[in-house]
């Protein structure tokens, strides 16, 4: 076992060293994927498809911050519906706009989701995204989620009505706005996706949080399982064309996914957790410490940093100072509780 | 060099320049401000998105109601319209009004916390001040 947990640490050391290289690198193969799926669906501009142009935008994409790839992409979305229709242009753009103005403009993080996420539409890996945002995001990654997935629907229904739409006049455009508003309205799918992605989002993350042992595999397991009972619940109230076989691959996907994600951000010693119970004048404390399995290896380096020096995150001359040490010296590296000792420590000194 | 003051000034940077650093910017503001401000935002984005859907509502039905303009009741329709648009503001701004109450709260709390490892590590480096005194 200690082979893997060298591994493991093996692997993060050298996705630290090289994250300057790594992470450019994901972006440009995320951004390359974006717009060569949004080329391949409504391809109706010919000029823009082009490996040059892709390749360019990729790189751009890569060095330039999140959001420049994003609207790079809003970009490319906007002038390919445009070499549909003005009316499928219109349509994208206002879709666009009501989709920032009701849903993403209460969210400015973890904006990447929504390109990953109509990615993952497209590529039938959806759970993929869900369970692991649960894993590793905080509650404001349902936004971009959401509206990734509202983006999908966006893009799916130009693409299913341009070879209807490409060529219609101008003056008939009404034809062309009810093909594309009729397409939104019909489309249950998107709508029992939004429902499923959010729910078992929240499941994971809500069950993640839990201060029980194991609780990743817990919120991993959980979450597979509500997909397949929401989906099931779903067939029954709602017309759709999703199925448990169809959308089986992606939620196996997902569990493995989140078996990886558990393993190289979860590691902990859940054989080796600590309930350590002190007290000041105002309350009494319940700790429950769980060790991660390389706390050692940190430990030996701080170890070092630290020869000679107290922990200064702790109030001097109280209690908690004192537990605050006694845990030090029991080489117990506390988890998620960081936050909530941070708080009391204030608490206490104000 | 002491490995304990570089590690927490470094700890100090890393805590200014992450996430962390937008909500300082946030607390910088008085609440009121911080909140009008965003209320103010609210109700010029929501007034575009209502039109906007109005505008999509209008190219879906637009010939179905010019067929029918004379029969309808177009009074009634307004106020419809008028009475969504309300409901909506309200509804965001009263979203916005929590979000932003749960912002600045939070930029505050980090503002607070940041105070403090900046007093500690003040205390590091005057450490004999109080003796001379």
């Amino acid at each position: 076992m200690e082979q893997v947990w060298k591994f493991r640490r093996l692997c993060i050391n050298i996705a630290e060293e090289y994250a300057f290289l790594f992470i450019p690198l994901l972006k440009f193969v995320l951004a390359y994927l974006t717009f060569s799926t949004i080329n391949t669906q409504i391809g109706y501009m010919t000029r823009l498809d082009n490996m040059f142009i892709l390749l360019a935008l990729s790189l751009i994409s890569a060095v330039l911050p999140n959001m420049v790839m994003i609207m790079l992409a809003a970009v490319l979305l906007i002038l390919q519906s445009y070499g549909v229709h003005l009316f499928a242009f219109v349509f994208v753009v206002l879709m666009l706009l009501l989709l920032y103005i009701f849903l993403q403009r209460f969210s400015d993080k973890y904006v990447l989701l929504l390109l990953i996420m109509p990615l993952a539409l497209h590529f039938g890996l959806s759970p993929m995204v869900a369970v692991g945002g649960g894993l590793l995001l905080g509650p404001a990654a349902l936004l971009p989620i959401c509206s990734g997935t509202l983006i999908y629907a966006i893009v799916s229904i130009v693409a299913q009505s341009a070879p209807a739409i490409h060529g219609v006049e101008v003056k008939e455009f009404t034809t062309v706005v009810t093909q594309l508003m009729d397409g939104m309205m019909a489309k249950t799918d998107i709508v029992l996706l939004l429902i499923i992605l959010a729910s078992v989002f929240l499941i994971v993350y809500a069950l993640r949080r839990l201060s029980v042992s194991f609780a990743w595999q817990i919120a991993l397991l959980c979450g597979a399982f509500a997909f397949i009972v929401l989906l099931f619940a779903g067939g029954f109230f709602m017309e759709t064309s999703m199925t448990v076989g169809k959308m089986f691959p992606g939620i196996l996907a997902a569990v493995l996914f989140g078996e990886i994600l558990t393993f190289f951000c979860c590691g902990l010693e859940y054989k080796k957790t600590q309930r350590i119970q002190f007290e000041d004048d105002d309350y009494y404390y319940y700790v429950k410490a769980v060790p991660k399995v390389d706390g050692e290896y940190f430990l030996g380096e701080e170890q070092q940093d630290d020869a000679g020096e107290e922990d200064t995150f702790l109030p001097e001359n109280s209690s908690i100072a004192e537990s605050g040490k006694e845990t030090a010296e029991q080489d117990v590296q506390i988890h998620d509780l960081e936050s909530q000792l941070e708080e009391t420590m204030q608490h206490i000194q104000e | 060099m002491n490995p304990g003051k570089i590690r927490r000034m470094a700890k100090i940077e890393q805590f200014a320049s992450s996430e962390a650093g937008g909500y300082l910017k946030i607390a910088r503001y008085y609440r009121s401000d911080y909140i009008g401000l965003h209320l103010v935002r609210n109700f010029f984005l929501v007034t575009i998105g209502y039109i906007l859907l109005i505008a999509l509502y209008l190219l879906r039905n637009g010939v179905e109601l010019l067929d029918t303009v004379y029969t309808l009741n177009l009074q009634g329709m307004a106020a419809g319209w008028i009475v969504g648009y309300v409901i909506l503001l309200i509804v965001y701004s009263v979203l916005t009004y929590a979000l932003c109450s749960l912002r600045f709260a939070r930029a505050k709390k980090m503002e607070r916390y940041l105070d403090h490892q900046l007093e500690k590590m003040q205390q590091k480096y005057e450490p004999d001040k109080d003796e001379e005194k």
